[in-house]
């Protein structure tokens, strides 16, 4: 049987979003009570070398093509708002991009109903966005902040990106601009992308939270914390755990029962703190934020990070620079070998590389360009330059067989085109 | 005298000397009806940014804006807060997308924009002081920088 055209492997989300682009104006639409709404992102990365390529998230697939990709930032969105009475509003948003497992409930970003019984408070019931960091509810909005992607050591960990619940927020109206404060609570679905492709969605409960945000025309000050329990367990580590419970492999290797129950991760909790400041005044745009991630699960080490950012407009050009790093905020868990002559080994490297392979500890270095090509399209330059850790690759597909995996560099170079439509 | 209109001209044709784009001052208007006589340049920011959803007797403000590659509203927000449109639709973005907040309606044109003004007593807009009818009540006007 004759094969049909032969088209590049990985070609078709990056076209699909590029005819979207081009009929986005068409698409954009608003009446008096309802409103539809897109936006976007194009993007090319390549990275330097090939052997440890990132990820950016831990919901993000391993997509690239060699060492580069069109899909990691890669995206389309759509956004339905329908004012249904004069307090009541419905909004709905949708997000094609490149995920381990499509599916439209993992599409669905938002979908919510919002009361505003008075001027200052607002109640949301739905899915919504856990705003504990600065640009946590906007990550995939490119056209709203400056950079090309978001500062991965800062909001990579950052896996909850939606739940399903309620928030609360109440603004105060003071002399020199808002303040609003927000409690959330509800649970949440993240996905986890493994390096093979596969996906895990986690079932976490109880998520609750809060943030502060005080606003004005030149400042936004930011602080935000919230905390969930994971309710499942890895697929993926359940063999190890329990060839690890053993108890012929308890009598030999005795530190191995004490491993398999930190690494359970059902009942586990994780905690995110941030603090947050931006500046943006006479053409000077300065913001940076700085966090602790608290991971009870002890194969990942709970974290301390940051970023700071300087930017200077020039019209529409905006050329920034960011320094951002992670590193862990304790000791990680020691694995001690187990004698020799029992046939151990295999056992000891897996659990070894459980405990070791999601740490992440590196800096990074970027500079960047953003040009206003018009009033809802930009475009975006940036070169990235990480220095990594022994062990600290665990926002990286680490493509070598090497454990522990060694120091290194990475250089990324990306190119963007980002856009929305109906404002 | 005649030298200095002389210099003038000749600068003008080189264009190092502009004589100057005559451009009438925006104002911000609404519904005659509506009670409110005046606003402050903090209170129309406020209401142009979504950051206040009503005027200052309680009643509701409902912003609306002109077309947006019109001259007039990069002019507006230039004035009024010193940012472009570009950055305006980077700051909307922000509270679109996150269903914090929805822009000021974009209508069309000043035919539009009066009609919408006219048509309800609790819309708030802007226009060029050249384009107005008396028909409306100005509550506040920026004046080009000199």
């Amino acid at each position: 049987m004759p094969n049909g055209p032969q088209y590049p492997r990985g070609w078709c989300l990056p076209c699909v979003i590029l005819l979207l682009l081009l009929a986005a104006p068409c698409l954009a639409f608003d009446a008096n009570s309802f409103r539809l709404s897109t936006f976007g992102t194009l993007s090319l990365s390549h990275v330097e070398p090939d052997d440890l390529l990132p990820r950016y998230g831990y919901d993000c697939p391993e997509n690239y093509e060699g060492r580069t990709t069109w899909k990691t930032h890669s995206l389309l969105g759509l956004q339905i708002d329908n004012q249904l009475s004069s307090t009541v509003n419905a909004t709905v948003q949708l997000i094609l991009k490149e995920r381990a497992e499509n599916s439209l409930s993992h599409s669905v970003e938002w979908a919510f109903l919002r009361w505003t019984p008075t001027n200052d408070l607002a109640i949301r019931l739905g899915r919504l966005s856990p705003d504990y960091y600065m640009l946590a509810d906007y990550r995939d909005i490119s056209f709203a902040y400056l950079w090309h992607h978001l500062p991965t050591e800062f909001y990579g960990p950052a896996l909850v990106h939606n739940f399903n619940g309620l928030d609360i927020s109440y603004t105060f109206r003071l002399t020199n601009g808002n303040l609003t404060a927000r409690l959330f609570g509800g649970n949440s679905k993240p996905q986890l992308a493994a390096s093979d492709g596969s996906a895990m969605t986690l079932d976490m409960k109880y998520l609750y939270g809060a943030s502060l945000n005080f606003e004005n025309d030149s400042w936004r000050l930011f602080a935000g914390f919230s905390r969930v329990k994971n309710n499942s367990e890895l697929d993926s580590t359940a063999p190890l755990l329990a060839a690890l419970d053993d108890p012929n492999v308890n009598s030999i290797w005795p530190q191995s029962a004490s491993l398999s129950h930190k690494a359970l991760f059902n009942e586990s909790h994780l905690a995110f703190y941030s603090l947050g400041i931006s500046y943006d005044h006479n053409n000077w745009l300065i913001q940076g934020e700085v966090g602790h991630l608290h991971f009870g699960w002890k194969p990942l080490a709970s974290t301390y990070n940051a970023y700071l950012s300087i930017a200077r407009r020039f019209a529409s050009y905006t050329p920034y620079i960011v320094f951002a790093m992670i590193e862990p905020s304790g000791d990680t868990q020691t694995v001690t070998p187990p004698p020799s002559g029992y046939g151990l080994e295999p056992l000891y490297n897996r659990t070894y590389a459980l405990f070791h392979s999601y740490n992440s500890d590196h800096k990074t270095i970027s500079l960047g360009l953003r040009k206003n090509i018009h009033t809802n399209l930009a475009l975006k330059v940036q070169w990235d330059h990480t220095w990594i850790e022994d062990d600290g690759s665990g926002l990286y597909f680490v493509e070598t067989d090497e454990r522990p995996v060694p120091s290194s560099t990475v250089d990324v170079f990306s190119l963007s085109l980002s856009w929305v439509f109906g404002l | 005298m005649k030298r200095v209109l002389i210099l003038v001209s000749f600068l003008s044709l080189l264009g190092v000397c502009q004589p100057g784009e005559l451009q009438a001052d925006i104002v911000v208007i609404i519904h005659p009806d509506n009670p409110v006589e005046t606003l402050s340049q903090r209170q129309v920011i406020d209401i142009f940014m979504g950051r206040e959803v009503r005027f200052p007797n309680g009643a509701t403000a409902i912003p609306v804006d002109q077309a947006p590659n019109s001259p007039v509203r990069e002019r507006y927000y230039q004035q009024l807060i010193g940012k472009s449109i570009a950055q305006i639709n980077a700051y909307w973005a922000r509270l679109l997308f996150t269903g914090r907040a929805t822009p000021p309606r974009v209508l069309g044109s000043n035919e539009a924009v009066m009609d919408t003004v006219l048509n309800n007593r609790d819309v708030i807009a802007y226009i060029d002081r050249a384009d107005l009818t008396d028909q409306v009540k100005i509550i506040y006007t920026l004046q080009d920088a000199p």
